[in-house]
């Protein structure tokens, strides 16, 4: 059988290129998505600042899974409990640790970020936290009361400051001038060490650490020492509000651990990358196995005349299948050989990509492992295995009297099952759409990727019925044209709809992708855009912070008490958790100022925003509120940012929450359990008939300071700015699925090198054939963009139902005309340039040879 | 003219190599059913060459897939060397076909990326036998091709590939060779060459062949002619002569 296969690949090639270089393709993007993978999860950041540092205590990235909930995820990034935000640790745990033995030290290290003059950044620390590194003094004395600080000596040498100096700190409870005591040389970001009790009344949480760093006695036994932490803070119970309820875990963290405390942005980068790189990834191996899929059913089909004579010779079933796996293993391991290499090549140039817009965290390295090349050959072998299984199922049904062509009785047979599992995909994506059409957000952005590439596997095995349909659609308007051309291009079409499926269903694959990742961005930026302006007024001043740094908690009341401010309200931006443990969800949320609702149009339809004053006390958005099954007045209970349970009455319902947050919460409450320390934005409503100039000039002071069409153009760049990833994967779709057009156009042409032959012997002219053709492809092509559009239409509008409430996707025509038109080119292209080199053949020849 | 099928020949078992029992076809369902053939028993002797003969969809081409083990009858009994083919899988009819059956087909059917020799040591390789060099060598230059084992079916003439053809319905000395209009693609000339070679195949090896043909003078080749129209076996002659069978013919589509 392999001899066979080897002696069909051999004389075969044309047939096998295009899966060939799909399947290579396939190779490719995988292995380098793999490495990228690799390379994200064995990222760490860098321990710097806290290389002194033995052990810390800190809160859980996760919520604590209770014995029911069982053992959790392997992919840790899959798990929805996970936590943006590290929780505080209570500072009555330091004498008690510090008590333990083994134990030298126990710091309770806070990190507060300040602003320094000159627009730079640092990180503010209580002088106690200077030992976890160790920093030493090179000049002056350690701080002694508050007002006195140690500046780290890069960041003295750059400002050009010595002990004596003042210096002016940007702080979340304002501006506060410091004497520079002394300079100290360590390790780490640009540090400024405070007393600790300074330290503590600038953090949000005066009673509570943001970890605990521990050092031990030379000589002692960590192990021991760390069981012992352990054995404490288990002993010591929930620390986290409602004790009855999950919530994160106090941990004792070294090695890699003590990296993510020390640079959470980093860590929360890396994070994100993973998932980046796993879609990119997911989504070329699937496109590769329908493109192979494809290819392959297709070089099969076109040769169910060879197979038939194989079977009437004394091949039976199951040798056909093995044939065909044979071929299919063959074509994997050469399309691997090329492929692999390849895609740890490629991996550079997508770190490079990557890099270049600022999407990978610090301390990424390429990491050229041996399991991202095993996984790329794997996806390459089973795919094409998973197609010639497919094709070989058709193939081996082959009746030995089918070699006898046209005189021979083929079997029209119904192919149930293929058909049902059809209709079960028709019914699994209108399942999918109802679903989508209530979610919004994320959820709603993944569910549209399996509404996609659910609709796909139906057209894919509904491709015969769709295609007769597509020819009596399309092609009686065609014919009535009555030419001869266009009466034989709609013959041709009804009388072999394998074909006309067969070439769609790539382009359908294409449009239906390309338009949904496209207009996806678009919909979610037209969203955005439309509600931050129905958020705002005409009038309303925004107050940003410089640089992308957040402003301090202060700024709301010294804007406040400017003169023509009607009202303000600063937002802190923080998430959520709702929904229950082991299956929570991340919600976006704000803190904001009670008066929040004089600056912002909310759309409030129930109760009062300005009832969000304590802690207890919540605001949610309409979609969300509805989704909960809450009003105002009702309580709900959910997780802060940090994994904190909250639980809280709903003071009310908003309607205009997409882009801003679902979950409302009073500012101190976000500030608390967030690692931000300041607003994001302040909202500014000026007083009527106030002078404009005078009181953008008054804010500038405290930021950058945007009228309303200034923030709302920066909403929309900022929301087309995350459409950057999903053209990477656009890239990788469009590869594929150009390839699998030009691959299924190709050889639908070259096997009709004898039928063209017998219509130029009797009489048509080059020129007529070439419109006939065009007259085939105008039919194809129809079909193929007809159903993707659908499919988009259908997958943005139930999106757009999600985060807007109205079946209304956003598909800018002009985009869609690009990329319609490029399938169109493409397609015409391939066919037409085929049809040139078979035309080019003697037609007596052609029809006098043999396959 | 006008006897009744099931008498033509007397059902013998031991001394068949095919026998078809009251044979029936039909091809689809309700009003569109078409039947092809509506009851034929025939026994086809060892070292018998036989034609059949028929106007078009008279059924022959049917007759002869279902007497080759190609298609299932829909009705009746079909028989190789005893062996019924009702209850066999498709793998296992396969195999039996594998070893009882040749075939040769009008257009020609090789596998172009194999040599003549390749060709026709393909049954036994699908069976998983080990070609005996002698045994192919001696086929191939029976069938007068003992030079040209390795060229590919592009570098032959047309009766060339059908000698090839032959050479691999005969590799696996089968109880039958079934040929469905072996000459219907060759010149006169070339068919004639193609028909001597079968008659002495039969004359000289003792093996069987059943034939489809529309042509007399192919025909006359045979030993006996079967007449088929409208799904039976409605004649048969003896030692034919072309002009007799043309005859006959001309008669039957009147």
């Amino acid at each position: 059988m392999l001899r066979l296969a080897i002696g069909t690949l051999r004389t075969r090639v044309g047939g096998f290129v295009g899966a060939f270089l799909a399947v290579a393709l396939a190779a490719v993007l995988v292995t380098a998505a793999g490495v990228m993978l690799e390379s994200a999860l064995r990222t760490h950041g860098k321990v710097e600042r806290l290389s002194g540092t033995d052990l810390a205590v800190a809160g859980s990235a996760h919520l604590a899974r209770t014995p029911a909930m069982g053992k959790p995820p392997a992919d840790s990034e899959m798990d929805p409990d996970a936590l943006r935000q590290t929780a505080r640790v209570p500072e009555e745990f330091v004498p008690r640790i510090a008590a333990l033995p083994g134990v030298r030290a126990v710091v309770p290290d806070r990190t507060v970020p300040v602003g320094l003059p000159g627009g730079g950044g640092a990180e503010a620390h209580g002088w106690d936290s200077a030992q976890l590194t160790p920093y030493a003094l090179t000049a002056g004395t350690a701080p002694q009361s508050d007002g006195q600080a140690v500046v780290d000596a890069r960041t003295a040498a750059a400002l050009g400051i010595a002990p004596g100096a003042r210096l002016d700190l940007a702080t979340p409870t304002g501006t506060h001038t410091v004497t520079v005591t002394g300079i100290a040389e360590g390790r780490g970001p640009a540090a400024v060490f405070l007393t600790p009790a300074q330290a503590r009344s600038l953090s949000a949480t005066p009673d509570r650490a943001d970890f605990l760093g521990v050092q031990l006695n030379p000589g002692a036994d960590r192990g021991a020492v760390r069981t012992a932490v352990d054995k404490l803070l288990k002993a010591a119970g929930p620390q986290f509000g409602d004790p009855t309820r999950p919530q994160p875990r106090l941990q004792v963290v070294s090695g890699g651990g003590l990296a993510r405390l020390e640079a959470p942005a980093v860590t929360e980068a890396q994070e994100a990358t993973v998932p980046l790189v796993s879609v990119f990834g997911g989504t070329a191996a699937f496109a590769a196995v329908f493109v192979v899929a494809g290819t392959f059913g297709f070089s099969i089909r076109q040769r169910l005349r060879e197979i038939g004579l194989l079977r009437a010779v004394g091949a039976t079933p199951g040798q056909v299948r093995r044939m065909i796996a044979s071929e299919a293993l063959l074509v994997a391991l050469a399309a691997s050989a090329v492929g692999v290499p390849l895609g740890y090549l490629f991996a550079e140039v997508l770190h490079t990509l990557f890099d270049q817009a600022n999407a990978l965290p610090d301390g990424f390295v390429v990491r050229d492992g041996w399991i991202p090349g095993v996984v790329g050959a794997g996806t390459a072998v089973l795919t094409t295995q998973l197609a010639a299984l497919v094709a070989a199922g058709r193939a081996a049904k082959v009746r030995p009297t089918e070699v006898f062509g046209t005189t021979g009785k083929r079997r029209i047979l119904v192919p149930l099952l293929r058909y049902t599992l059809g209709l079960v995909a028709v019914a699994g994506g209108v399942t999918l759409l109802i679903v989508s059409m209530h979610l919004g957000g994320d959820d709603g952005a993944s569910t549209s990727v399996a509404i996609v590439f659910t609709f796909m596997l139906a057209v894919a095995l509904l491709g015969l019925p769709l295609a007769r349909l597509g020819v009596a659609l399309i092609g009686r308007p065609l014919a009535l044209f009555g030419r001869a051309p266009a009466l034989i291009a709609r013959a041709n079409g009804a009388a072999d709809p394998g074909r006309v499926s067969a070439v769609a269903t790539p382009i359908a694959l294409t449009i239906a992708f390309t338009c949904t990742i496209l207009f996806f961005g678009s919909t979610e930026a037209h969203e955005t855009v439309a509600q931050s302006r129905a958020r705002t007024t005409a009038g309303t001043l925004v107050v940003d912070g410089r640089d992308g740094a957040g402003l301090p908690a202060g700024t709301a009341d010294r804007v406040a008490a400017l003169p023509g401010v009607a009202a303000v309200s600063g937002t802190v931006e923080t998430t959520v958790l709702d929904g229950s443990a082991g299956d929570a969800e991340e919600q976006q949320a704000r803190g904001v100022d009670p008066g929040v609702g004089k600056v912002l149009d909310l759309g409030v339809t129930e109760g009062d925003v300005a009832r969000l004053t304590g802690p207890g006390t919540v605001a949610l958005g309409e979609r969300r509120a509805d989704a909960l099954g809450k009003h105002a007045g009702d309580r709900v209970r959910f997780w802060l940012g940090d994994g904190t349970p909250y639980e809280a009455q709903v003071v009310a319902v908003y309607a205009n929450a997409y882009g801003f947050g679902d979950y409302l919460l009073p500012r101190d409450v976000a500030l608390a359990h967030s690692r931000v320390a300041a607003y994001d934005k302040v909202y500014v409503a000026p007083a009527p008939g106030v002078d404009r100039a005078a009181l953008t000039a008054a804010l500038a002071h405290e930021g950058r300071v945007l009228d309303r069409a200034a923030y709302l153009d920066e909403v929309s760049a900022k929301a087309d700015e995350q459409a950057w990833a999903n053209v990477l994967i656009l890239g990788a779709i469009g590869l594929f699925t150009a390839l699998g057009v030009v691959n299924t156009t190709v050889m639908a042409i070259g096997a009709r090198a004898r039928e063209f032959a017998v219509l130029r012997l009797s009489g048509t002219t080059r020129r007529q054939l070439f419109a006939m053709l065009r007259g085939e492809l105008a039919v194809v092509v129809g079909l193929g963009l007809g159903l993707g559009t659908l499919i988009a239409y259908l997958t943005l509008g139930a999106f757009a139902n999600g985060i807007a409430g109205s079946f209304s996707p956003v598909m800018p025509l002009g985009t869609y005309l690009v990329v319609a038109g490029s399938a169109v080119v493409t397609t015409y292209a391939a066919a037409l340039l085929a049809a040139r080199a078979v035309l080019r053949r003697d037609p007596v020849a052609a029809l006098g040879a043999r396959e | 003219m006008g006897k009744r099928a099931a008498v033509i020949d007397a059902p013998t078992t031991d001394t068949t190599a095919v026998s078809l029992t009251d044979v029936t076809k039909v091809y689809g369902r309700g009003s569109e059913a078409v039947h092809a053939l509506r009851g034929v028993s025939v026994d086809i002797h060892p070292g018998s060459f036989t034609a059949v003969m028929g106007p078009s969809g008279s059924g022959k081409s049917t007759f002869l897939h279902c007497a080759a083990g190609l298609d299932r009858p829909s009705g009746g009994r079909v028989a190789l060397r005893g062996t019924d083919i009702a209850g066999l899988s498709e793998t296992k009819l396969t195999e039996l076909r594998r070893t009882r059956v040749g075939f040769v087909f009008q257009a020609f059917n090789l596998v172009g990326s194999l040599t003549a020799e390749q060709n026709v040591t393909l049954p036994l390789r699908l069976a998983g036998q080990r070609p005996d060099k002698r045994w192919v060598r001696e086929v191939l230059t029976r069938v007068g091709l003992g030079e040209r084992a390795r060229h590919r079916p592009g570098q032959l003439s047309g009766g060339q590939q059908q000698r090839v053809a032959i050479a691999r319905a005969l590799v696996t000395r089968p109880d039958v060779l079934f040929a469905d209009e072996p000459t219907g693609a060759l010149d006169t000339k070339t068919g004639r060459e193609v028909l001597a070679l079968l008659r002495e195949v039969v004359d000289a090896y003792q093996h069987t062949v059943v034939m489809v043909t529309h042509d007399p003078v192919a025909a006359s080749y045979a030993d006996r002619v079967l007449f088929l129209a409208d799904g039976r076996l409605v004649d048969r002659l003896e030692a034919p002569t072309a002009d007799a069978v043309a005859d006959r013919m001309i008669h039957m589509e009147r």
